[in-house]
């Protein structure tokens, strides 16, 4: 039996079903839930009536889409082949196997028995040594809002979430005070810009769209263009207090065992004079389901996915000392009605990269 | 040894342009007796053997440089980046001409009196899908280029719309929120309700003399090269 075998027989022993994942996948899911830019880092082809399809790059959309197609609630998946991305020197074609755990309510306990499930699989695979790295999003949120940084900061900073050198970027910008003073605004929206009269406003913007030709509805509408010029106008005259700049750049710079992660969390708060109990409670819950599960186990504050379907908690799994991680997974609330499900189906999954298993034969 | 070869575009102001600019540096361009021939010879560099003039399409000489069939091309910028992923590592971009100027910008409605720079634009992308449905659609036929530049912007949260030609009417006609094009003095934008944000400039593109850096380097036509980038540089920059 290979190794790839031993993984998939270990997963379908904890009741996941292995559905058949075509390799040739409709590329449009893809581009819609990631991004434009995700088709230079896939296979695109063309069928001659122009539907688009690529080389299957990963197994999760194609998971979740059938999923919804079948119409279940609930259920376990596992699954393993071949997936295609491009990406630069290294091999274009590699082996992924992998699990998804759609549908189960209780958060914690699904996110608990996802790790405990990807570290059960890699010993069955033969793999020792291995340690843990835990991340959420929904904490970075927590501290943002128990920090007061308002609403349009925070959403840019969520989104920048897991790339420093981004969020370093923005947190130079909101702490310096936009000067950008209205000066191409014509005199009919910069008077109930002013006055902060968003009817108004508007009105005014409608006005716009309309003399340029533009479609009032089906896009961005007058109302969501008044709001965001309101929203920027509020902030224009503000500018990130340098002690709560210091307190984030504090928090995301955490980076310590997860035994001691709901500690430092504490006297985080103690210091800046803020509650974050979701954070506390959570990381010490995942310390409490965890322990004994692998010897190395941290909780790094910084460590998110730039993908706006995961919202929660991510993990990777690495061999001591090594760079690449063996497991990458995590929470991802937000797909599945992405991918068009008229209710939220709760996700959380991994992906394990068979080809960086030592002396594995794929 | 193979002659040296340059690419002409075949057609259109950039031939006769560059047919000019050649003579002005006091190369003659032979061109072929039978008029659809696509081969002709530059004349009166010094002390260089016979140098072939091909004639392709502006759009092909770029990827002609990168199989390395031609030395040297001359050609849109615009069109050799948006042609060629990565264009530094295989185009060599030696002489801007000085003609052929347009600018490949991002226009986006001058209604959306929020969007001042691409950092606005993000706000309105990320937000997009959850407000309106679906992602932000943004009309071109320059995928590189605007892929290239969306990305160093860290925007990711957008879909391209293939557009053939009047771009500047889909935001108009509903097909398209913002557009990718190229434009030279930005009235066409205007007259389509649509503006250009101050950081919004993709690429401010000109012809250039392109050399290959993938074509076998001979000594001999190396020194070719530099002699007629010299003497273009000088006829330009008077």
């Amino acid at each position: 039996m290979t190794t790839l075998d031993t993984i998939l027989k270990t997963l379908e022993a904890t009741g996941c079903m292995v559905p058949n994942i075509d390799l040739l996948q409709p590329a449009d899911p893809f581009l819609d839930t990631t991004g434009e830019d995700l088709r230079r880092r896939i296979f695109i082809t063309q069928e001659n009536s122009g539907k688009m399809f690529c080389l299957r790059p990963e197994f999760t959309i194609p998971v979740c889409l059938r999923h919804l197609e079948k119409g279940w609630i609930k259920a376990r998946y596992a699954y393993s082949g071949k997936v295609f991305r491009q990406r630069g020197d290294e091999a274009h074609e590699f082996t992924q196997a992998g699990f998804e755990n759609l549908g189960s309510e209780n958060a914690n306990d699904a996110d608990i028995d996802c790790i405990k499930t990807a570290l059960h699989v890699l010993e069955q695979a033969g793999q020792k040594e291995l340690s843990l790295v835990l991340g959420d999003q929904a904490i970075f949120v927590s501290a943002l809002e128990a920090l007061r940084i308002p609403q349009a900061w925070r959403k840019k900073l969520i989104r920048a979430f897991g790339d420093d050198a981004m969020i370093g970027q923005y947190l130079d910008q909101m702490s310096s005070r936009n000067g950008s003073a209205w000066k191409n605004l014509s005199e009919e929206i910069r008077a109930p810009l002013e006055a902060r009269n968003l009817e108004t406003l508007t009105d005014a913007i409608e006005g716009e769209m309309l003399e340029q030709g533009l479609p009032l509805s089906g896009g961005r509408t007058p109302a969501a263009i008044a709001e965001r010029l309101i929203e920027k106008a509020e902030l224009a005259s503000e500018k990130l207090d340098a002690d709560k700049r210091a307190a984030l750049e504090e928090f995301l710079a955490i980076d310590v065992d997860l035994k001691d992660a709901s500690d430092v969390i504490e006297s985080f708060e103690n210091k800046h004079g803020i509650m974050l109990p979701l954070a506390r409670d959570e990381l010490y819950a995942r310390y409490e389901g965890l322990k004994d599960c692998a010897e190395d186990m941290k909780y790094r504050a910084s460590f998110g996915r730039r993908l706006d379907y995961y919202t929660g908690f991510v993990f990777e799994v690495y061999r001591n000392g090594e760079a690449n991680p063996l497991v990458g997974g995590g929470r991802y609330d937000r797909l599945l009605t992405l991918l068009g499900s008229p209710q939220e189906i709760p996700a959380v999954g991994f992906a394990l990269w068979a080809d960086r298993l030592e002396g594995v034969d794929v | 040894m193979s002659n040296l070869t340059i690419a002409f575009p075949s057609k259109g102001r950039l031939k006769e342009n560059a047919v000019e600019l050649f003579a002005k540096a006091g190369f003659e361009l032979r061109l072929p007796e039978n008029a659809r021939s696509y081969q002709g010879s530059l004349q009166g560099v010094p002390e260089a053997g016979e140098i072939d003039v091909a004639f392709l399409s502006a759009a092909e000489i770029a990827r002609e440089l990168v199989s390395g069939n031609i030395h040297a091309g001359i050609t849109g910028e615009d069109l050799a980046r948006e042609t060629i992923n990565n264009s530094e590592n295989y185009l060599d971009f030696a002489v801007k001409l000085g003609f052929g100027h347009a600018d490949v910008v991002i226009g986006v409605p001058q209604a959306w009196v929020d969007v001042e720079t691409m950092a606005d634009l993000d706000d309105v992308a990320a937000d997009f899908r959850a407000r309106h449905g679906r992602r932000l659609r943004i009309a071109t036929k320059y995928w590189q280029l605007t892929q290239g530049f969306f990305a160093s912007h860290g925007i990711a949260a957008y879909r391209i719309v293939e557009s053939l030609g009047a771009t500047e009417a889909a935001p108009g006609a509903g097909q398209a929120d913002v557009i990718v094009d190229i434009t030279s003095t930005g009235s066409t934008l205007r007259a389509n309700g649509l503006k250009i944000m101050s950081d919004g400039i993709i690429l401010k593109s000109e012809a250039n003399l392109i050399i290959s850096k993938t074509i076998v380097n001979q000594s001999s036509h190396t020194e070719t090269l530099r002699k007629i980038c010299h003497s273009l540089t000088m006829v330009v920059t008077e």
